[in-house]
């Protein structure tokens, strides 16, 4: 009995960590001995700590260890990076097999269009005048009407002209 | 290959900016077709004069005239000269523009190689907008030398479709 309040009060004091490594040996070797004084939860408390410090790693451990690091990198899959020259290779070539594509296209669809008329409009269009008489006179008329405003402006051209060539006969005279 | 991708000017200038006023009834429209230029090649010429004229039309495949009457039209929201011009599409060089106080000239091309395929001209003024187009194998030479032999005012074209429209109303 004795023994068992010394033990309780040393728990106390371990628990407060007032306790001296003299006084936590007490208890350790109480533990081991299944002490009635002491609470399970000490004693499961040195039980793990006797067992963590007897633990030690394996002589294969570090084997063990490295295979089973490569075992989980091994990809079930295929892995495929991102290389930037291969993207715009195949990019190029989508590209230009588009506009190959589009080019092709628009030259069917020209060759199959209805080809544009060569028909000048004004051949399709009724003639105003009947009679080719007529119309040979209008014709007449509407040439000389343009002949003759084509020569208004050509006019004082011919006299610049006439200036011209006549600095240049002075030129050459001198 | 190369037939199939080329592109022929099938349209003259007035089909393509202008088709719209071709049956506005404000304005004036003349067609002569290729198939009458052909008829005019079995006609006599009427006079020596008519030889030039005959040079020229034996190159053109087709003549379109559109005119108004601006003083006509009052009142009716129609294109005027400037708007004309600017309608005009990239395609026709200027080949000439002729400024006056009562009355502007423009003188458009279009050229295939060195070729001139279409004169296009317009003209605003006395009160009318007139706008020609000649289509086919043309030569400016000839076409200037016309009024130079036969020595007559330009303005009597305008006119005579002024009365013509006139007598018709």
């Amino acid at each position: 009995m004795h023994m068992d309040s010394k033990i309780q009060i040393l728990e106390e004091q371990y628990w407060a960590g007032e306790t001296s490594p003299e006084e936590e040996a007490i208890l350790k070797r109480a533990a081991s001995l299944d002490n009635p004084g002491m609470s399970d939860a000490l004693k499961s408390l040195f039980e793990t700590t006797n067992l963590m410090a007897t633990n030690s790693l394996k002589s294969d451990f570090e084997d063990n260890f490295w295979k089973k690091v490569e075992s989980e990198t091994e990809y079930k899959g295929k892995v495929v990076s991102f290389n930037a020259s291969s993207f715009l290779k195949y990019a190029a070539v989508g590209i230009v097999a588009v506009a190959f594509s589009f080019a092709i296209g628009n030259l069917i669809f020209k060759f199959n269009a209805q080809p544009e008329s060569t028909t000048p409009a004004y051949a399709t269009l009724a003639d105003t005048y009947d009679s080719p008489e007529q119309a040979y006179l209008e014709m007449k008329r509407a040439l000389m009407f343009a002949s003759d405003k084509l020569n208004k402006g050509q006019g004082p051209v011919n006299e610049l002209k006439k200036f011209d060539d006549g600095m240049n006969a002075i030129q050459t005279l001198n | 290959m190369v037939s199939s991708i080329a592109v022929l000017n099938a349209q003259d200038a007035i089909d393509k900016y202008f088709s719209k006023y071709a049956d506005d009834p404000n304005f004036t429209s003349i067609v002569i077709s290729e198939k009458m230029f052909q008829l005019f090649a079995t006609m006599d010429a009427p006079s020596e004069e008519s030889g030039d004229v005959q040079d020229v039309m034996s190159g053109l495949k087709g003549i379109r005239i559109l005119t108004m009457d601006e003083q006509a039209s009052e009142g009716v929201e129609v294109v005027n000269y400037s708007e004309s011009v600017k309608k005009l599409g990239d395609e026709y060089e200027l080949l000439m523009s002729v400024d006056e106080k009562d009355e502007k000239i423009r003188f458009f091309i279009y050229e295939e190689g060195d070729k001139i395929n279409e004169l296009f001209m317009i003209v605003g003024g006395h009160g009318n907008l007139f706008l020609m187009s000649l289509v086919g194998d043309i030569d400016l030479a000839k076409v200037s030398k016309l009024s130079k032999n036969m020595n007559i005012g330009g303005v009597n074209y305008l006119d005579n479709l002024d009365e013509e429209n006139t007598q018709s109303k």
